[in-house]
């Protein structure tokens, strides 16, 4: 049930066809891993904070970097040298002190993957590396939750979710490690952020349940130069992470 | 003939361009295509694109039109297609 100030609150999105006060306590009861919080992560964090997300589970170590400021939006610059984690944690409270925040100070790794993902009904992927996202991508396979999936370079940015058995998975898209990636690449925060709030938006819709989530279809955003493409991918029927795996 | 070539991410970097128009033979593949990129644009974007067996790396995303396609299944490409060509992202 929400309270009466909740129904206040989330008011104006109640009003969004088919979401209503049905979707709104879904959305309460819901939880969500975002790792990492820099760029991408920072802003699916605090839209899901602002709609009302019940949980979230944030995983980023490290301290705060001056780097780190033109994107990474829950990062201030009174902040600088202290965990990361803390800031995130508090600009979310500021926003949303009803949220409940499960917060770990340290990037997704072998030894916390299960976990992390085990209490998240829906895992969203921010993470700056292959590996991590790898795991993220194995794990949400393992324990058949979704998985979406937001990345960005330069002035380029892509979205895809990806339900097990359903869906091609990363490793589908990705079937090796790519060695060119590197973990520092340009961004504008307005280019992170844009494929953010996609991402955002679909993990509320695939909590409430309406609308149409964008499975086997990859979202590219160009906005050097204003192009948004949406591109049919496949399973690969050979995938070392999902090939055997069912709906 | 002639065909629409778009890049994405560090593709694009490498090329040095977001798309470009690519004159090729009639009758040729998406791999004779790739192959006439790379060689094209030198060293920086052949070996993002392609392993020292000359085959594309795993990792590369290739659309003809809106829809994936395989390397391996050597797609015959007609006049006026356009491919995409599109390597990893992970910035986050
Ligand atoms: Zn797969």
């Amino acid at each position: 049930m929400l309270t009466d100030h909740e129904r206040e609150r989330y008011e104006w999105q109640m009003w969004v066809p088919g979401h209503g006060e049905a979707g709104q306590e879904k959305l309460k009861k819901a939880s969500v891993l975002v790792s990492r919080c820099g760029g991408v992560g920072s802003v699916v964090a605090y839209e899901l904070a602002a709609a009302g997300v019940g949980t979230l589970i944030l995983a980023h170590g490290g301290n705060v970097k001056p780097s780190d400021l033109n994107r990474q939006l829950l990062m201030t610059h009174d902040h600088l040298g202290k965990p990361r984690i803390e800031s995130v944690t508090r600009r979310l409270k500021e926003l949303n002190p009803f949220l409940n925040i499960i917060s770990v100070e340290s990037n997704i790794t072998e030894d916390n993957v299960a976990e992390l993902v085990s209490q998240a009904d829906i895992v969203i992927d921010c993470a700056p590396l292959f590996n991590e996202r790898f795991l993220m991508n194995r794990e949400v396979v393992r324990q058949n939750k979704i998985l979406i999936e937001n990345a960005m370079f330069d002035c380029d940015a892509q979205l895809t979710t990806i339900i097990p058995g359903n869906t091609p998975c990363l490793s589908c898209i990705y079937p090796e490690d790519p060695g060119a990636w590197t973990r520092e690449f340009p961004v504008f925060g307005a280019v992170s952020g844009t494929i953010a709030c996609m991402a955002a938006m679909e993990a509320i819709k695939a909590i409430s349940g309406f609308g149409k989530l964008l499975t086997n279809r990859l979202q590219l955003c160009d906005l050097r130069d204003m192009q948004f493409r949406t591109m049919h991918i496949q399973r690969n029927p050979d995938c070392a992470i999902c090939g055997s795996h069912t709906a | 003939m002639q065909i629409q070539c778009s890049y994405m991410a560090q593709v694009k970097t490498r090329a040095g361009c977001g798309s470009e128009t690519v004159d090729i033979p009639d009758d040729s593949t998406v791999q004779d295509l790739i192959h006439t990129i790379a060689k094209a644009h030198g060293a920086a974007l052949c070996t993002i694109l392609l392993d020292d067996q000359n085959q594309l790396r795993k990792h590369i995303l290739i659309f003809l039109g809106d829809e994936q396609i395989r390397w391996n299944d050597n797609t015959v490409l007609c006049n006026n297609a356009t491919i995409t060509i599109m390597s990893p992202i992970a910035g986050g």
